[in-house]
């Protein structure tokens, strides 16, 4: 959460009009925000949020502290808005137990339940749910085994790695069949492999017909799961849209690359004649580079060859852009 | 060619009420804690006090044998009710209360402060659940568990005493000392779980709070102790908790007061629903999905 000073209003920077803006909120979308506030003290957690989330899944991307999680708690109804209303489901979420029924919830939190095995614990999770002893266990294993975790059912929670943890956290949410997941940062800690049973897992979910809301701050994990994003930055949706949009938007400001070469400015003096590049900077320590782009596909399949045609010697190439924070700069003010 | 919905289809089986689901809460609990050998090792220890009081009532037998050739079978029965009677089972409450003590440390004490710790809540209140049935939930662990400690070694004992007898005249004096003992069991275990609860609620370091818990009992008995002398008035009493449990007991089993519970125990029984309500509306504020920074 971050505090936003009432000097430093929070805006959109060259967001085309009419492309760009947030879409009308829709009353009859799975999840509707109505001008929601949520502070904790003199802290803002979110700003005056008026969006719907439609069905299917969504991403919900913000760099670290941007309100994500607020944003998650409110929707889940696990804390109460300041200001304005929260519906779910075409119901009010706030201290409304029978929802939870529909809503299936994966917190970002790390230990819990240390003594229980992971079947014990979604059998248990199942069974607060409503369901039968014997429901519960065969929902439990069948959960267990679709995100990969059937070897480990027996062993306790304690004994899990995080990626283990993430995937019990994500069975006990799917357990009780809901129509509504919402995943916090459901990609934390997981290995490679993980990470991909994970992304086919929130896909197919999405195929069945559930609504899913997923959390991240990394741009190319919630793109792998769906092309809709909502991201949210000091506690504002900044955008709403399709991933290729974000992107676009992104395209048509200038792109930060450095570069580390035993020649600058023999380098500099080369990528000056191209049209794309618009500034070229030679940091103080003489082998760094800073480039601005417009174009930065053509500028990355440039430099090999130039490297090559010139002889110069590239020692470490890196763009700042794709870091998350570096696409809100972009984006906010 | 038919096509099918392959679209979601939400479960439309049988879900169980929502009356009940605190007591999967209570359920899983009482489960999980039995698995610490500790605890089963102190819940057995627990009936100690009935085993060896279980032996003098049955050094009582043979007095009661005797009295029954001397004097006929009605008046060993009359006598025995008097040596076996409120006074004897009174014995057994404190030793009880001891056991709830250290049960409440076992159990109580990390019941809500460990799921405040891991953020437990989080994933309890994204289940159709109220605090309510979170509070209700919880308590009946620790009742559960405090009951063992009480009316089992009660009712045992008392089991113990009327098997020994020649006779079951002793049965016939004694009807009301099992129900009083159940009553003085069950406002134990009420009063102390939900003491347990709220300093639970206010903790989120389990052992913390069972220290807590231990000297919430020496300061309260301390303080109780000190202005009774001072003053020398016995009703400062039921500034001690535990004072408060034994004059109800006293009360239940109509067993002879002594000079430090010579007050009457209305004020015992006024202070132990104060606080058990206090405390169970301590642990309904306390419990949240998400603690709010204020």
């Amino acid at each position: 959460m971050t505090s936003i000073p009432d000097s430093e209003p929070v805006t959109m920077k060259r967001v085309a009009p009419a492309k760009h803006a947030p879409p009308a909120v829709d009353p009859s979308a799975p999840v509707v925000l109505n001008n929601v506030s949520r502070w904790y003290g003199e802290v803002i957690g979110v700003n005056d949020i008026d969006v719907s989330i439609p069905a299917g899944v969504t991403g919900l991307l913000g760099p670290n502290g941007a309100g994500k999680t607020t944003l998650i708690r409110l929707i889940t109804g696990q804390i109460r808005p300041s200001k304005g209303e929260v519906r779910v489901l075409g119901e009010s979420v706030w201290n409304n137990a029978g929802i939870y029924r529909r809503i299936g919830l994966c917190p970002d939190l790390d230990s819990f339940w240390e003594t229980m095995t992971g079947f014990e614990f979604v059998r248990y999770m199942a069974r607060l749910a409503g369901y039968s002893t014997g429901d519960a266990s065969a929902r439990a294993l069948a959960q267990l085994e679709r995100v990969s975790l059937t070897y480990a059912k027996d062993r306790k929670v304690g004994g899990y790695s995080k990626g283990m943890r993430q995937r019990v956290k994500l069975a006990q949410a799917m357990v009780h069949d809901p129509e509504l997941v919402v995943l916090d940062e459901p990609l934390t800690g997981l290995d490679p492999v993980g990470r991909r049973e994970v992304i086919e897992l929130v896909r197919e979910l999405g195929e069945q017909g559930r609504h899913v809301v997923v959390s991240s701050h990394i741009l190319h994990e919630v793109e792998a799961m769906t092309p809709r994003i909502l991201l949210i930055h000091r506690g504002r949706i900044v955008a709403a849209g399709e991933v290729h949009d974000i992107r676009s938007m992104i395209d048509e400001h200038p792109h930060r690359i450095e570069i580390e070469c035993d020649d600058v400015r023999a380098l500099a003096r080369k990528l000056l004649d191209y049209d794309d590049v618009i500034r070229v900077a030679i940091e103080d320590d003489a082998n760094r580079l800073r480039v601005e782009t417009i174009r930065p596909d053509d500028f990355y399949s440039r430099v090999p060859e130039l490297a090559i045609e010139t002889g110069i010697g590239i020692e470490r190439m890196t763009s700042s852009d794709d870091n998350l924070e570096a696409v809100f700069h972009y984006l906010v003010k | 060619m038919a096509l099918y919905d392959q679209g979601y289809r939400h479960w439309d089986g049988p879900l169980s009420g929502h009356a009940t689901r605190w007591f999967t809460i209570t359920q899983n609990g009482v489960r999980q804690a039995l698995r610490n050998k500790w605890l089963v090792a102190v819940l057995l220890l627990a009936q100690l006090p009935m085993v060896g009081l279980s032996f003098v009532a049955f050094g009582m037998l043979q007095a009661g044998d005797r009295i029954a050739q001397m004097e006929g079978a009605d008046a060993a029965a009359v006598k025995m009710a008097e040596g076996l009677g409120a006074d004897f089972f009174l014995q057994i409450v404190p030793m009880e209360i001891f056991w709830v003590v250290v049960i409440g440390a076992f159990v109580g004490a990390g019941l809500v402060a460990r799921d405040r710790e891991s953020r437990a809540l989080e994933i309890y209140f994204s289940r159709p659940l109220t605090r309510l049935d979170y509070l209700f939930g919880k308590f009946g662990i620790v009742f559960t568990f405090s009951m063992i400690a009480t009316i089992v070694p009660s009712l045992l004992l008392y089991a113990v005493a009327v098997i020994c007898q020649p006779t079951m005249g002793y049965l016939k004096q004694t009807l009301m000392i099992p129900l009083a003992l159940a009553a003085t069991s069950i406002v134990i275990s009420v009063a102390a779980s939900s003491v347990v609860l709220a300093l639970s609620s206010l903790g989120s370091r389990p052992r913390l709070v069972a220290v807590g818990w231990i000297a919430f009992h020496f300061v309260t008995l301390a303080v109780a102790a000190l202005f009774a002398e001072l003053t020398k008035t016995p009703e400062f009493a039921v500034v001690g908790f535990l004072n408060n449990l034994e004059r109800m007991a006293i009360a239940f089993l109509g067993a002879t007061v002594s000079r430090e519970y010579e007050f009457d125990w209305i004020w015992s029984a006024l202070v132990l629903a104060g606080l058990t309500v206090a405390g169970m509306l301590i642990v309904l504020r306390r419990v949240r999905a998400v603690e709010a920074v204020k």
